[in-house]
């Protein structure tokens, strides 16, 4: 029971770039899942943000209320396949870091939302779409479906998580 | 007797007493003080005395200089000495000067006291040093400090005791005050209440007092009030607006049909089609007579354990026998695996109209669009949305959608008087929820319910 697949998604904390999570875990069909939000951020090079960086700090400063809220959800939802959903930050940009730190969380696979804008809220958050595709990890390309959305708009808040199948579903 | 008087009057009478208690103790206690500390003083003046006078002058003659030089004279100060034969003091010597029994208490006990108004005596009974001969040594002075200074005491203390007074009715007339006037305030503000402006809220404090209490709950009271008289305005509104078309439909039918004589086929058709709508129309009323409960079974408002996901397919069976037109879609993809997340502490009938009437609105205003109504849960939370296509809110106007008789400027086309939504808003609030919109004109509006989970174990 203790070997879960570990899927590597990458997030920018908005309830959007969770809306292919459900999908993800549901296509693994019984297997057990366990996933890993990462998030990218370069390091400052100020003295006072290298000495008072603390990831937990990062971490709750990031993340809003609905971020939690859905990653609640999700989990509850499925409780019985998914071993946990948990944010990870990976700081710098450097290929070889992120290869050693892919090793390190032992991920194997990671999906790319592509078309997917990840819109961020601090000025150190970058995409690691790029990196990731440079490693050795399996990739899943999912097409990001915004255009899907139009007869109902999305609010940018926890509904989303919702009514994103549906529309795909009536698509 | 008006509280704030029977609040004065207990103030002013503990502090009374207890000032009383207070300035009578010290009072007491200082003069016996000042007493026997005077009588002391009076009795080593009798030791010197005899033995200045009794005693050989030679060994006397330091302690006559001493007491000479440091022992100011008493006022009316009076030294007697009886000499004691065969045990007795002679009644002659002693004369009208002192009573006898005080000489006797001397003889007997070898030391003694006595008050004649303001003179003091003190006597002691007197060995001379070679134990050939005994004295009586008798000495007394008026005791000018004692009735001096007590009487300054007395002075001091009355006059203190009258400046406490003032100070204690002025303080017991603000602590009165300031105790009845946030009481007064409520009063104010609640007689500014009534069924014409129940929405209107006291104003709760920060701190967490016994009026603060009173506030919350008296706003409690106010919500369920006025949650069953909107119940009622609902019913009236809904039943207005929707009886009135299947009413017309089978008037007009059974009108048409008896405009002229028909074939037995055309009765038929027309009373099945009266039918139908009678149908409805039973529907209909069945389904706003549950919603028009308010939830009150005669003496209290019941909150039981209710789950959920029966609640909004229950909602969408109430919702379509409404109104067929009325579609909605539920997605129950987002549903938690464990069904304890699913149960909330709450009212069943509060609740259903709580939810009908968002959906009921959804679909109002979107000319029966289908409504998409989803159902989750976080760790705290049941969350439902419900999501609809249609004309949306403006933006500037979404701060009065809760306003009691509030209409959108853009539903003119629409039948309603602005009772569904702040009604919601109240049940979900009395269950210590929370109710979010979001909306963009014309494009749809999205109405977030979340409802704290009733931690019910399986």
């Amino acid at each position: 029971m203790n070997s879960a697949r570990k899927i590597l998604v990458p997030t920018d904390f908005s309830v959007r770039s969770l809306m292919l999570v459900p999908e993800t875990i549901e296509k693994a069909k019984n297997e057990r899942i366990e996933i890993l939000l990462l998030h990218a951020i370069v390091q400052s090079s100020s003295i006072t943000d290298l000495l008072f960086f603390s990831e937990a700090q990062f971490l709750k400063t990031a993340q809003s209320d609905e971020f939690t809220d859905a990653c609640r959800l999700i989990q509850n939802k499925y409780d019985q396949q998914l071993k946990s959903i948990y944010p990870r930050i990976f700081i710098g940009n450097n290929q070889s870091n992120f290869n050693k730190f892919l090793n390190a969380n032992k991920i194997e696979e990671a999906i790319i939302m592509n078309k997917f804008e990840m819109n961020f809220k601090s000025k150190q958050s970058f995409d690691p779409s790029n990196l990731l595709k440079k490693s050795q990890v399996k990739l899943n390309e999912i097409q990001w479906h915004q255009s899907t959305a139009i007869t109902h708009q999305p609010t940018g808040s926890l509904s989303d998580l919702f009514f994103s199948r549906i529309i795909t579903a009536q698509k | 007797m008006k509280a704030q008087n029977k609040i004065i009057i207990l103030l002013i009478s503990t502090f009374l007493i207890y000032t009383l208690l207070f300035s009578g103790f010290i009072y007491y206690s200082i003069s016996n003080y000042v007493f026997t500390d005077f009588y002391k003083r009076l009795e080593i003046r009798a030791v010197t005395t005899a033995k200045i006078v009794l005693e050989d002058p030679l060994q006397s003659q330091s302690l006559k200089t001493i007491s000479k030089e440091y022992l100011e004279r008493l006022p009316n100060q009076k030294e007697h000495i009886f000499p004691i034969e065969n045990g007795l003091v002679k009644e002659e010597v002693i004369g009208d000067m002192l009573p006898k029994s005080f000489v006797n208490t001397v003889l007997k006990d070898g030391q003694g006291t006595y008050k004649w108004q303001d003179e003091f005596h003190a006597g002691i009974r007197y060995k001379l040093s070679d134990g050939s001969k005994e004295y009586i040594v008798i000495v007394s002075a008026e005791n000018y400090f004692t009735t001096h200074h007590m009487s300054y005491l007395r002075n001091l203390l009355l006059t203190s005791f009258a400046y406490a007074l003032l100070l204690i009715v002025a303080t017991s007339l603000f602590i009165s005050k300031s105790i009845i006037k946030p009481l007064n305030n409520i009063i104010g503000e609640v007689k500014k209440i009534s069924s014409e402006n129940l929405h209107l809220r006291l104003d709760p404090k920060d701190s967490a007092d016994v009026l603060n209490n009173l506030t919350s709950t008296f706003n409690d009271m106010l919500n369920r009030l006025e949650t069953s008289f909107e119940t009622q305005k609902n019913f009236i509104s809904n039943a207005s607006h929707e009886l009135n078309t299947p009413l017309t439909a089978i008037i007009g039918e059974a009108d048409y049909a008896l405009s002229k004589e028909r074939s037995n086929d055309d009765y038929k058709l027309a009373l099945t089609k009266v039918m139908e709508q009678a149908d409805k129309l039973d529907q209909k009323t069945k389904a706003l007579l549950m919603l028009a409960q308010t939830g009150f079974n005669g003496k209290s408002q019941k909150f039981d354990k209710v789950r959920v996901d029966q609640l909004i397919l229950d909602v969408k069976e109430t919702v379509q026998n409404i109104n067929s037109d009325f579609k909605v879609t539920i997605d129950f993809s987002l549903l938690p695996e464990s069904p304890e997340k699913l149960k909330v502490r709450g009212n069943e009938q509060l609740l259903r109209l709580a939810i009908t009437n968002i959906v009921m609105n959804g679909c109002k205003y979107s000319d029966s669009q289908p409504v998409l109504v989803a159902l989750g849960a976080s760790d705290s939370y049941v969350i439902v949305i419900v999501r609809d296509a249609g004309i949306g809110i403006p933006e500037n106007e979404l701060k009065y959608i809760y306003d009691p008789y509030f209409r959108a400027s853009n539903t003119s086309m629409y039948e309603g008087y602005g009772i569904g939504l702040p009604l919601s808003r109240n049940i979900i609030l009395m269950h210590d929820g929370q109710l979010n919109v979001s909306s963009s004109q014309n494009r749809g509006t999205t109405v977030e319910i979340r409802l704290p989970l009733g931690n019910y174990t399986l």
